[in-house]
């Protein structure tokens, strides 16, 4: 009796999988459907993010225009998740004081924050950051650093991939990169903020959200 | 009418004027103690070399810019060198003699392995001076049976360490030492025979100072015996207080409190590269090996600890370099260790060659495999960010801030107070609650406030601060959200006091 011929038809399912499921793995202008990222708490925005979330891998870059039009707003959520998960956010160098009490009226569990001041160095402050993002403690850099050699960024990246972190430099507008494989730019609008998405790595497309930002 | 009297007794002056009686009266009844002097009289010989007792040595050390002879051996006694000698005179009687350092540090450290080493003998150990040890044991002599074979194990086993000893056993302490620094061995059991066995020791071995000694000698008094005649009320006006009770001491009719020995609980280590070491590597990889040793002595030991310190020794320069590693919480994982050592030793300059690695640490901790709360008080609290109950956050945090320095990274914190501006601090707050309702705050608050000088449209508020009237930091103000043309979301105040208007913070 001849053996039955294997069918095909199940190998083919696993590469549809594969190259669907893949985050490395793009189809054309489709977004692969699987959501390996975190949710970002804003639903419109998951929607237009690849993998329906803040990567959990990278580091991404935020322009800005001015400080203050919501760019701890937008990340809030994500800390409150972090935080309740016992996953720390480490604060880089912010130009300000991450006040504690607005951060525990947004649910955000204090005891998990970092804070690396502004007092020691620039050198000192990147490798830091560079510890935070491999750490597997963490699971959020959030950084004020300007100017950068090319190959710190790359470095900072690597460190994100071993540590599955996301790494978030907050950049004045004129801050040119393109190094880094996420690159937004941040608005203000009335009633919130417009996201403006230059860059994704996963994705072809560029698109202008606007966001409701709850202000805490 | 009982009662009001029973009232009126002042109790507890009742109470402080029994007590001492009562001791003194149970101390007459009989000697509760029996003490064990342990001289080492070439204590500083035996430890400065090998061989320096078999040869003819004496350590020195400078004296009022003099370098004095302070300990000999027999060999260079026999020569006719003395203590107190200045050592150009010694070179003089004899040219071959060796000269060490006197190490006084080492010799309070011998002493005192010593004296953790007399605790097997008896629980009551006490170190009467720099070398004399005391023992306590009568307590001890059910156990071993007699005196005898304590004296024998004791002698016996401090000679295969290598050291000369003079044992003496009386109820007195001060007799005990005394008879000891004549160079007697005798064994008392009972005060009424003190007296006697310590007639024949003579003025000038008393532990008393130069000047009695002298008057001593001119009244004519030569051993013991001659002050035991004479009437002590005479005796206290002549040579005071302390001298009589001193004698009293010494013939056992005063108790003598001695401090008792506490074993310290230390770990000191070293290596030496007579070849010099003189990169990082090479270092850590010492530095490691120490450590190894040290954690397997933790293991041993029960114990843990979250403080190290090496000392590295340098050719070149006297100074050593210390290096204080402190980790966040008390372990002894290996892996955690080096980690955070590869870290530390990574950043390292060092100043020239090496010779001498040392380990010390001497604050030890009983080993729990389970921190018991949350909120465990960590070892440094001003810079404690968080109750270390997640081991990988523990180490980030260690690795950072022995990198970068504890000032430099902190946690933040809740404080309970109304005024924004004290709202906050810089290391872990014990609870993640807010104690009281607070209505919108920014999530970014400037460091100080700076006055407002731009166009802002108000959203909301005011919000009335008006506290701490009390104190120089009172506060008056009405706060506002704002929003400027740029977008920004501001909380603006306006000083009641001083009428004028700054921000405080942004909505970020």
């Amino acid at each position: 009796m001849p053996e039955p011929k294997p069918s095909d038809k199940p190998a083919k399912a696993a590469l549809k999988q594969i190259l669907q499921d893949h985050p490395a793995i793009w189809q054309g202008t489709e977004l692969s459907t699987t959501k390996h990222g975190i949710s970002t708490g804003y639903s419109e925005l998951d929607a237009i993010l690849p993998g329906a979330g803040w990567p959990t891998n990278a580091v991404l870059e935020l322009l800005l225009a001015e400080q203050g039009i919501g760019e701890l707003t937008l990340f809030l959520p994500l800390m409150r998740h972090l935080t309740q998960q016992g996953r720390c956010v480490v604060w880089v160098h912010p130009p300000f004081i991450p006040y504690a009490p607005a951060l525990a009226r947004a649910g955000v569990d204090i005891r998990y924050n970092i804070l690396v001041h502004r007092s020691s160095s620039k050198k000192e402050a990147l490798w830091a950051m560079e510890k935070g993002l491999q750490a597997q403690a963490s699971g959020l850099v959030l950084a004020w650093l300007d100017g950068f050699p090319g190959n710190a960024l790359r470095r900072l990246q690597l460190a994100a991939e071993t540590g599955n972190t996301l790494g978030v430099l907050f950049c004045h507008q004129a801050f040119k990169s393109a190094l880094l494989p996420f690159r937004f730019r941040l608005e203000p609008r009335q009633g919130g903020a417009r996201l403006h998405a230059v860059k994704m790595r996963g994705s072809f497309t560029h698109p202008l959200i606007n966001l409701d930002l709850p202000w805490f | 009418m009982a009662k009001p009297r029973l009232v009126q007794a002042p109790l507890p002056l009742e109470y402080t004027e029994q007590t001492p009686t009562r001791r003194v009266a149970n101390h007459k009844a009989g000697p509760s103690h029996l003490w064990l002097a342990i001289q080492f009289p070439n204590i500083a010989i035996e430890i400065s070399h090998p061989q320096a007792k078999t040869s003819a040595s004496v350590t020195a050390q400078t004296v009022k810019g003099r370098l004095v002879v302070c300990s000999t051996s027999a060999l260079a006694e026999e020569t006719g060198i003395h203590i107190g000698m200045a050592v150009n005179a010694a070179y003089a009687l004899c040219p071959g003699v060796h000269v060490f350092e006197h190490d006084e540090k080492r010799v309070a450290n011998t002493m005192t392995e010593l004296a953790a080493w007399a605790m097997q003998y008896t629980s009551y150990v006490s170190l009467y001076n720099s070398n004399t040890l005391l023992l306590e044991i009568r307590g001890s002599l059910k156990l071993f049976g007699q005196l005898e074979n304590i004296k024998t194990s004791i002698k016996s086993q401090l000679q295969l360490q290598g050291h000369d000893t003079i044992l003496s056993c009386t109820p007195s302490p001060s007799a005990s030492y005394l008879l000891t620094c004549f160079g007697a061995e005798a064994d008392i059991f009972d005060t009424d025979q003190l007296r006697s066995a310590l007639g024949d020791i003579p003025i000038a071995v008393l532990d008393v100072n130069q000047k009695t000694k002298k008057r001593l000698a001119n009244i004519g008094t030569q051993t013991l015996r001659d002050l035991w005649r004479l009437p002590k009320p005479e005796l206290r006006k002549r040579f005071g207080n302390d001298f009589v009770l001193y004698l009293d001491h010494l013939t056992a009719d005063s108790p003598e409190v001695q401090k008792k020995f506490a074993p310290k609980a230390t770990f000191t280590a070293d290596s030496v590269f007579y070849w010099g070491i003189e990169d990082c590597e090479s270092l850590l990889l010492e530095v490691k090996k120490l450590v190894l040793k040290f954690i397997d002595y933790l293991r041993k030991t029960d114990l843990c600890t979250s403080s190290y310190r090496f000392n590295l020794y340098h050719f070149a320069e006297k100074d050593l370099t210390g290096i204080d590693i402190n980790l966040r919480k008390a372990d002894r994982d290996v892996d955690y260790i080096f980690s955070v050592l590869e870290k530390y030793f990574d950043k390292l300059q060092l100043k020239g060659k090496i010779y001498r690695l040392e380990l010390c640490v001497d604050k030890l901790e009983y080993f729990h495999t389970k921190s018991e709360t949350m909120l465990e008080n960590t070892f440094h609290e001003e810079t404690a960010i968080y109750s270390g109950q997640n081991k990988a956050l523990s180490e980030l945090i260690d690795q950072l801030q022995n990198r970068l320095g504890s000032a430099h990274i902190t946690g933040i914190g809740l404080v309970n107070d109304y005024r924004p501006e004290h709202a906050y601090q810089f290391s872990s707050s014990a609870t993640n609650e807010l104690s009281h309702y607070r209505p919108d705050r920014p999530l970014a608050l400037l460091p100080e406030a700076s006055s407002l000088n731009v166009d802002v449209s108000l959203i909301s508020g005011p919000e009335r601060l008006q506290t701490a009237w009390w104190s120089e930091n009172k506060i008056n103000r009405d706060y506002y959200i704002a929003k400027d043309k740029a977008g920004r979301r501001l909380w603006i105040y306006h000083d009641l006091s001083k009428r004028q208007w700054f921000i405080h913070g942004l909505f970020a």
